[in-house]
């Protein structure tokens, strides 16, 4: 997998050397794991005796797959100081120019890299200076205090990428999510039928 | 703490036990109070009595969402506090004592294991917390603050941290020994990260190292010789050594046995437990103990040796209930309690009944048959043993012999005084709030006649009534006499509450009512003249007041309705589902605009808060206080409040309720009735708010507008009656108020459930001081003014004012404590004393002289700090006692 990005005259790559981690990914897949362990934590042969009980672990299995899908179509809304942080920049060779900021998540079934290019801003003209919030992509404009120093965003550069396997990963886990939901309404309604008139 | 004013709140649990399905267990640092977590996200305490009872004391509500897991916060007797953190991410701080929330805060990722650790260096001892869970860091947080000081990071295939556990090694280092979910054992320095990092700074791993075990639940480390890990999956388990992690003693998998924990219980010896419940003790072959010659022995062969012997097992309690989820079971050490007392080792069971179960692990590990439980209760057992049971709001208009009916459905209609209450028969009973919360409160000859006060009662559901909706107290668009009920026979009724008929029946729906909704200012005409119902099949209806027919029907959602929104100048109904999925609601037309799903939707609700106009957000706070009240939801209502989480027990939604009665216009409202729901299928139970500081103000105006008593001129009379009638809702709360104040002992019996202890006054000394607060404030307002008794010679305007001097007293005998008796004895026989008097010799009696009556040991003073948070209350009468309070208890 490798992504090049020219904004003028800039050609970078992936590291080989270095591996990328997905957060996002991993997270999502931890979820349908736990997911996974619910649903089978029961013997096969185990007999439910309440609906009470399957709705309270289809409830919990609910929440898991939800977060899966979650983790993957909500990525996490990153102020630009967090992002200075993440050292983004030293994962390109030959490494990035010191004023690029770059952001990479998951989103839906899309990998998606964004590049900053930010540029000092003059302490005397910061009157109207207004720090942006946590977003997960930022337009041209906006504007980050680290350390000490005003930055603004003067180019935001966004390039995308479809990943076959996660549009599966999301199809099969929203029918998963429908499935459960279903069941789940149906026991409710045996459930509130059963308990009101025996 | 945080609200403005002084409010009281007092429960009425009504006749069922909360439904408290317990998911997280701990035994405090005081070693007698019980904290249980439970999936609804209350905690209970519960307090181990040394005659081996367990009562239950308190119900904390403050997480929104399930308990993962509780960890104690502090070492020490004075700083007795524990940490509880919810399935949403929350966290909180609490007092074991007094349970008051003393620290909150809220991250985006789930903990699902606290850890205490107390480094004690260089004489400082600082109390830390290791937190792992849905991310791949250890975060050490203070104890004090719960912010983040460090965090552990791994650089080899980091991962989910799922059980953790501190290892003292040799070299006086501390070390962090952690397993992940995909099966990494990962060692950190901890004594690096605590003392030679700067804040922030991350610290990666040290070793990092692959076995073969997924699923871990379980790390622990034998506390008596530090050489062995006990490690839990949910199909084997195994006994490391904690130098090289090399295999000393294992299991195969056992079918049809999930393992949930273990814990080293003496040198060699260990109890573990599975996902059913049940325990066993086995003793660990010698080559796992390392003052053995044979330590060591088995590395690498120690599949082929005969694992663990069974020492003995214990007895699961029986169940009369089938549980809804697995049992959580916890071990407890030996420690000695206060005067060197040796308390055993606990092994605690809690499952989804809300039933707790102890066993006494024997001394010597030796058991010949199997453990049996030594005590059991639960909350359900607790709540039939209390006589009288606990009160419920309307309980004495049922009629039928087993029991009040269940509510399941309450509003309370402030501008009104009136309190509906929908019941799971289908009938709706409209009575008069604070006559009805006077007969729980107050023993008086009309406790005896069933029926009373007068009320109305309204029959038309066929099943349980699920919400109830008053639109005029949101808007004034609306008919005043409209009553909206939503039922389990998927029906909404619209009742006319002047003549009690029904005026019309909407069925549009296929499920459940769950909700009844009215639509914000700014929407069309005939939008303006609906209200918005919600039902279990996920669909969304409008339904016209006035034409009297359902003008959309948004039914295409796949989930749950989770919120419904507006957007009144695009002419939108905004619907957010459950799985997170937004529906875009056309409606005049009732077309489905759009559906969207992520970051979208997220924007789209935003929007929809922002899209209100600046002129209109003053009164914002208000209408999403009140749709939280409409909705009758806790989870609403803490989002209307969401600052002010930040407090104590059942106070938490007393400052709540505070805080947004200032925001409300008319601030001097005395009492406010909230219904409560504990679990999701649990009946309601009711909070009364008595605000303290309004009824004074209401008490003063009334006092001032009073004519002289001696005036006999009718229209004056009737100027007065008139007065009395519209001020109704004062004179009652008065006797709520003064019940508040007076009936320590009765009041929390209901206020927390539990009181047959003898020293209830310390229940917890927040409340407590509160109530001392108020009642003296009370009292002294009284004083103050001309006509301040309930007697009926002196009073005989208002009957319904009038019953009880002599029972309230009684009250008092009972509730404050008995050494008392005389001294009120003397107050109420001397009657004809002037009134002032008596009132002042009340006040006296809790301000000066309850320490002295009550006994060192057993008077607990006022808490100082909230004392002087009070010091500059707005209301006078508060300010003024609040000094002198003060000065008494710091002399």
């Amino acid at each position: 997998m490798k992504l090049s990005k020219q904004s003028q005259p800039l050609h970078t790559f992936f590291r080989e050397d270095k591996r990328w981690k997905m957060q996002q990914i991993q997270d999502a897949g931890n979820h349908l794991h736990l997911a996974l362990q619910l649903v089978s934590s029961r013997d096969k042969k185990y007999i439910f005796h309440t609906g009470a009980e399957v709705n309270k672990l289809m409830e919990s299995v609910l929440q898991q797959l939800n977060r899966a899908r979650n983790r993957l179509t909500i990525p996490a809304a990153m102020t630009l100081p967090d992002l200075v942080n993440t050292n983004g920049a030293k994962m390109f060779n030959p490494p990035l120019p010191s004023d690029v900021l770059v952001n990479f998540y998951v989103h839906h079934n899309k990998l998606c890299l964004i590049l900053y290019q930010v540029h000092p801003l003059q302490t005397n003209l910061n009157k109207n200076f207004k720090a942006a919030g946590g977003s997960v992509c930022h337009s041209p404009g906006a504007m980050f205090e680290y350390g000490g120093q005003k930055f603004e965003v003067s180019h935001a550069h966004k390039v995308e990428s479809t990943v076959a396997w996660l549009n599966q990963v999301l199809l099969y886990t929203t029918l998963a999510l429908q499935l459960s939901q279903q069941l789940r309404d149906k026991v409710s309604v045996f459930e509130n039928y059963w308990s009101k008139h025996y | 703490m945080s609200g403005q004013s002084l409010v009281i709140p007092i429960v009425l649990w009504g006749r069922q036990a909360p439904s408290h399905c317990v998911c997280s267990v701990l035994l405090a640092e005081d070693q007698c109070t019980l904290i249980t977590g439970c999936c609804d996200g209350q905690l209970c305490l519960w307090d181990l009595t040394t005659d081996h009872q367990i009562v239950p004391r308190a119900l904390l509500f403050g997480h929104t969402a399930a308990i993962t897991c509780l960890c104690r916060a502090g070492q020490g007797p004075d700083r007795c506090c524990f940490v509880s953190a919810a399935d949403n991410g929350e966290m909180c701080l609490w007092d074991v004592s007094d349970g008051r929330c003393l620290e909150f805060s809220k991250l985006a990722c789930t903990h699902t294991g606290i850890h205490y650790y107390n480094s004690g260096t260089g004489g400082i001892s600082s109390n830390r917390l290791l937190c792992h869970g849905n991310y791949p860091e250890v975060l050490i947080m203070d104890a004090a603050s719960l912010g983040i000081l460090h965090s552990l990071v791994s650089k080899i295939s980091p991962d989910w941290v799922t059980t953790l556990t501190v290892l003292s090694s040799p070299g006086g280092h501390e070390h962090v020994v952690a397993v992940t979910l995909s099966g990494y054992i990962k060692v950190w320095n901890l004594t690096t990260a605590l003392t030679g990092l700067q804040e922030g700074e991350p610290l990666c791993e040290e070793e990092s190292k692959p076995i073969s075990v997924s699923d871990c639940v379980c790390l622990t480390v034998c506390p008596y010789s530090h050489r062995c890990l006990l490690l839990i999956s949910q199909f084997t388990w195994r006994v490391l050594d904690s130098g090289d992690f090399s295999l000393l003693c294992a299991t195969g998998p056992e079918p049809g046995k999930g393992w949930a924990g273990g814990e080293f219980i003496a040198p060699g010896v260990i109890l573990l437990w599975d996902e059913e419940g049940g325990a066993w003790v086995y003793r660990l072959p010698s080559s796992c103990s390392p003052n053995s010659k044979h330590f060591r022995s088995d590395v690498g062969r120690v599949l082929e040796r005969e694992p663990a012997s069974l020492l003995y097992k214990t007895v699961t309690p029986p169940c009369d209930k089938e549980l809804l989820c697995s049992p959580v079971l916890a071990y407890f050490p030996t420690t000695f309690g206060s005067g060197g007392m040796h308390l055993p080792q606990l092994l605690i069971w809690g499952d989804s009944s809300g039933r707790l179960a102890v066993w006494q692990l024997p001394t010597d590990h030796m058991h010949a048959c199997d453990l049996p439980v030594s005590i059991v209760t639960s909350l359900a057992t607790y709540f039939k043993s209390l006589n009288p049971s606990p009160a419920g709001i309307i309980d004495q208009l049922s009629t039928s012999d087993k029991g009040p009916l269940l509510i399941t459905a309450s509003l309370y209609l402030a501008g009104l005084g009136q309190l509906a209450c929908g019941r799971n028969d289908g009938s709706i009973v409209l009575v008069p709030a604070t006559q009805t919360a006077a007969i729980q409160l107050l023993q008086g000859p009309h406790t005896a006649c069933r029926g009373w006060p007068p009320h109305r009662v309204l029959h038309g559901h066929t099943g349980s009534v699920s919400s109830l909706l008053y639109p005029r107290q949101l808007y004034q668009r609306y008919d005043a006499r409209w009553l909206l009920s939503g039922g389990c026979d998927f029906s909404v009724l619209l009742w006319n509450m002047a003549s009690g008929e029904a005026l019309h029946s909407f069925c549009v729906h296929g499920g459940e009512i769950t909700q009844l909704l009215v639509p914000p200012e700014g929407c069309s005409v005939r939008v303006a003249q609906c209200v918005c119902s919600v039902a279990a099949d996920h669909s969304v209806a409008l339904l016209s007041l006035k034409e009297r027919r359902c003008i959309m029907l948004a039914s295409r959602h796949l989930f749950p309705v989770h919120l419904v929104k507006w957007r009144p100048l695009d002419d939108y109904l905004v619907v957010g589902c459950s799985d997170g999925s937004v529906y875009v609601w056309q409606m005049e037309n009732g077309v489905l605009d759009r559906c969207v799903l992520g970051i979208g939707a997220i924007q789209i609700l935003q929007g929809c808060d922002e899209a209100i106009p600046a002129g209109e957000t003053a009164g914002l706070p208000a209408v999403n206080l009140k749709q939280a009240m409409a909705r009758r939801s806790l989870a609403a209502l803490k989002h209307a409040a969401h600052s002010k989480l930040q407090t104590f027990a059942t106070n938490l939604l007393t400052s709540g309720a505070g805080e947004k009665d200032a925001n409300r216009k008319h601030v001097n409202q005395a009492l406010l009735v909230q219904a409560l729901r504990s679990g999701s299928a649990d009946p309601l139970l009711h909070v009364l708010f008595i605000n303290v500081e309004a009824l004074i103000i209401q008490l003063l105006t009334e006092e001032a507008a009073h004519p002289v008593v001696g005036a006999t001129s009718p229209e004056s009379l009737h100027k007065a009656q008139g007065l009395l009638q519209r001020s109704g809702l004062a004179g009652h709360a008065i006797r709520g108020g003064r019940k508040a104040g007076d009936l320590l002992q009765q009041v929390k019996d209901t206020i927390k459930e539990n009181i047959k202890v003898n020293s209830t006054h310390g229940v917890s000394r927040s409340v407590t001081t509160q109530h001392l607060l108020s009642f003296i404030s009370l009292a002294n307002t009284l004083m103050s003014m001309t006509d301040a008794t309930f007697l009926p010679e002196n009073n005989n305007q208002d009957p319904s004012r009038s019953q009880q001097i002599d029972t309230g007293d009684d009250l008092i005998l009972n509730s404050t404590q008995r050494p008392m008796k005389q001294v009120v004895l003397s107050a109420a026989s001397a009657m004809p004393i002037p009134i002032k008097e008596g009132w002042s010799q009340l006040a006296a009696l809790h301000c000066v002289m309850l320490p002295e009556l009550l006994g060192p040991q057993r008077f607990k003073a006022p808490l100082l700090e909230m004392l002087v948070k009070r010091w500059q209350d707005r209301c006078l009468e508060v300010m003024l006692l609040l000094r002198k309070c003060a000065a008494e208890n710091h002399r």
